[in-house]
């Protein structure tokens, strides 16, 4: 496989620009997770997890690693005229651009901060976190990811603290017309009885080859109220690679809302980890494709613990010649009694070219739980659509309204009102540029 | 108005109407009675442009268009509505949302402004109003969790907010009780005048008496065998189809 040499001489170039500024545990994390990835290299389609997406052809694209890229102006226009734009944090390339803080938040106490920035003024417990997770990665991009840790966003929100205003993250990719990878880490501290919301942003400009390869763990404290989301729309010709892990400590509840509208290739998986009882999660994942975009979703909830809610709904909308994967697991521990997991994956397919593997997984090894599981697999509902016509509404507009009243529900959960807004607008905008073919 | 002329339609291969004859010029309201499986809905299907019925001989001709050359949202903007027997739920599209882009689609195809939100929405009050439907109707999807009459309640908002000329109401009154069917004839009688036209479609005789008829067909396989007066539905709910004589 060249392409690890390529990787391989990366790695060394960036081990080198970072030597004289970090810690040597930093550096020694580096490089064991870089050996790793070595040693797994990008996975196949014969690797049971990646089945339906194979990576080895990461492996022959020569993407660079940058550390630092200037910002061309079309990217800053893209940036300008994103309604995203008033982030707190921006960040280009994987490396911070800018950061703005409101008065209040600044004096909430949360902290919201550069990964990069805190290394140093925050050393024993960044390593502790980065450590605590990264052991449950075994994930070969998680390893990419921490062999060329550098920045990423660090939110911290104290004990009690609750936030009304979500906290928006924006990650542009794609900066200049070279092929770029970026490797985004990002660490949310969610204290004892607080509760925030987090958006993630993903986007970068169509035409512009680029592999973004992120990885988020979230810490839920005790009592603590966790809104996630994620909101991705790379560009035609852009490679995501997201990797969530939520590690849930007693009485949590999360709430992760994750939209995929865009990227050539992209693949999410959201694991959660119940390590306290009474916790709670609701996972809900809409992907939205067309052209011939591949999207897989994977997500597994662990449930360690006893008497913890977990409930799942993904849907999936599928044109022209797409392809969608939804992969999701359930762990049940021996101990986990009392457990109630539910998950329920929808598929719309548009095209007769579209396709969508759907795999649900139950491991159970208690006995007195609750677990549920479906799937389905549909087209549009041609007795609705006749409905819409003899009102006068034409196929075209019919057709897009069904459409987007499958994805409604998913809109609708969100649950500030300006964010849900903007993302309908995101969906709508989607829907509209989907073209229905039934032959 | 409408002129069906010899229509023999077929679904699956079997043949549910055989040469069809109806004329109803505007301003006038004709019933067809006829019992199940005589082909009353398969008509009002095939009007609204329903394509799983097959053609096979015959015409029919809409203010002198070729009614059966268009497609179902021409037939609606033309001015022709078919409310349903059996309503559609369709989730996640909201009610409002669904008759504004209907009414505008409408207006725009006949070359008229699209109606702003405050014109709008003071239009679809007065028809709720009329109809005595509760504000949530506004937001609810469309028809989903709607009881049968609410649904019935619903086509008829739908008939009053985009007022089309040729109205086919297909058994909008079967599992209506005697209150909504008042409610629901009142909204299709608001619209009665010299312009417009209704083919009022029913098993029952009872709804009759709240939309008076001015022509009554009893419809048996797949063809109209008697046509007379509002008297001739009396007659039929009295004696029932079977004695019908067939027609000369």
């Amino acid at each position: 496989m060249t392409g690890m040499q390529h990787y391989q001489d990366q790695h060394t170039a960036h081990l080198r620009q970072r030597a004289s500024r970090d810690d040597s545990w930093l550096m020694a994390l580096r490089q064991e997770a870089m050996d790793e990835f070595l040693k797994a290299g990008f996975p196949s389609s014969r690797q049971e997890n990646w089945k339906y997406t194979d990576m080895t052809r990461l492996g022959g694209d020569p993407f660079q690693y940058t550390q630092g890229s200037a910002v061309s102006p079309f990217v800053e226009k893209l940036l300008t005229a994103d309604p995203a734009v008033n982030a707190q944090l921006v960040f280009v390339d994987g490396l911070l651009h800018r950061r703005i803080l409101s008065d209040a938040l600044v004096g909430s106490g949360a902290v919201i901060d550069s990964l990069d920035a805190v290394y140093l003024s925050r050393r024993d417990e960044i390593q502790q976190l980065l450590k605590s997770t990264d052991a449950a990665g075994k994930h070969p991009f998680v390893a990419l990811n921490t062999a060329f840790l550098s920045d990423g966003a660090y939110i911290r929100i104290p004990r009690g603290v609750h936030l009304e205003q979500p906290i928006h993250l924006v990650f542009l990719s794609g900066a200049t017309s070279e092929p770029t990878v970026s490797h985004p880490r990002n660490v949310f501290v969610f204290e004892e009885g607080s509760s925030g919301t987090v958006v993630e942003h993903y986007l970068g400009p169509d035409g512009c080859a680029y592999f973004t390869n992120t990885r988020t763990e979230i810490h839920a404290g005790p009592g603590c109220l966790t809104n996630h989301y994620i909101v991705e729309r790379q560009g035609d010709r852009g490679i995501h690679v997201g990797t969530v892990d939520i590690l849930q400590d007693r009485d949590s509840t999360v709430h992760s809302h994750t939209f995929w509208l865009g990227g050539a290739l992209v693949r999410n998986d959201l694991n959660v980890r119940f390590q306290g009882e009474h916790g709670s999660c609701r996972l809900e994942g809409l992907y939205l494709l067309a052209d011939k975009e591949h999207v897989d979703n994977h997500t597994r909830i662990d449930h360690d613990t006893p008497h913890c809610t977990s409930s799942q709904l993904y849907k999936g909308i599928m044109a022209d010649r797409s392809r969608g994967v939804f992969n999701g697991k359930v762990v049940v521990a021996q101990d986990a009694q009392k457990t109630d997991a539910e998950q329920t994956n929808r598929n719309l397919i548009l095209s007769p070219n579209a396709r969508i593997d759907t795999k649900p997984e139950l491991e159970i090894y208690a006995d007195d739980v609750l677990c549920s599981h479906g799937s389905t697999v549909g087209q549009i509902d041609m007795d609705a659509l006749f409905f819409l016509r003899s009102r006068g509404i034409p196929e075209a507009l019919a057709r897009h309204m069904l459409t987007e009243a499958f994805a409604s529900d998913l809109v609708d959960a969100v649950k500030n009102p300006e964010l849900r807004e903007y993302i309908a607008e995101l969906v709508q905008q989607r829907v509209a540029r989907i073209e229905h073919r039934t032959e | 108005m409408l002129d069906i002329s010899n229509l023999h339609v077929q679904i699956d291969g079997t043949e549910i109407l055989r040469g069809l004859n109806l004329s109803i010029q505007a301003g006038e309201v004709h019933a067809i009675m006829g019992p199940n499986g005589s082909g009353k809905s398969t008509l009002a299907k095939v009007l609204a442009g329903d394509e799983s019925y097959e053609i096979t001989e015959g015409s029919v001709t809409y203010n002198g268009k070729d009614l059966l050359e268009l497609a179902p949202e021409e037939r609606a903007c033309e001015g022709l509505f078919l409310a349903f027997q059996y309503p559609v739920e369709i989730p996640g599209v909201n009610n409002t949302y669904f008759l504004k882009a209907a009414l505008n689609a409408a207006r725009t195809y006949r070359g008229e402004a699209e109606l702003d939100a405050y014109e709008f929405l003071s239009l679809v009050k007065e028809k709720m109003e009329l109809l005595e439907m509760d504000k949530s109707f506004k937001s609810r999807p469309v028809n989903v969790g709607f009881s049968g009459g609410e649904k019935k309640r619903n086509e008829i908002l739908q008939l009053t907010v985009l007022n089309p000329k040729m109205a086919v109401l297909d058994e909008t009154d079967s599992g209506l009780d005697i209150d909504a069917l008042r409610t629901v004839a009142k909204g299709v009688n608001s619209l009665r005048d010299a312009d417009h036209a209704f083919l009022v479609i029913t098993h029952y005789q009872r709804l009759l008496d709240y939309i008076v008829p001015d022509f009554v067909h009893v419809i048996v396989d797949g063809q109209i065998v008697r046509t007379g007066d509002k008297s001739l539905a009396l007659e039929v709910d009295d004696k029932g189809y079977t004695t019908t004589p067939p027609a000369s």
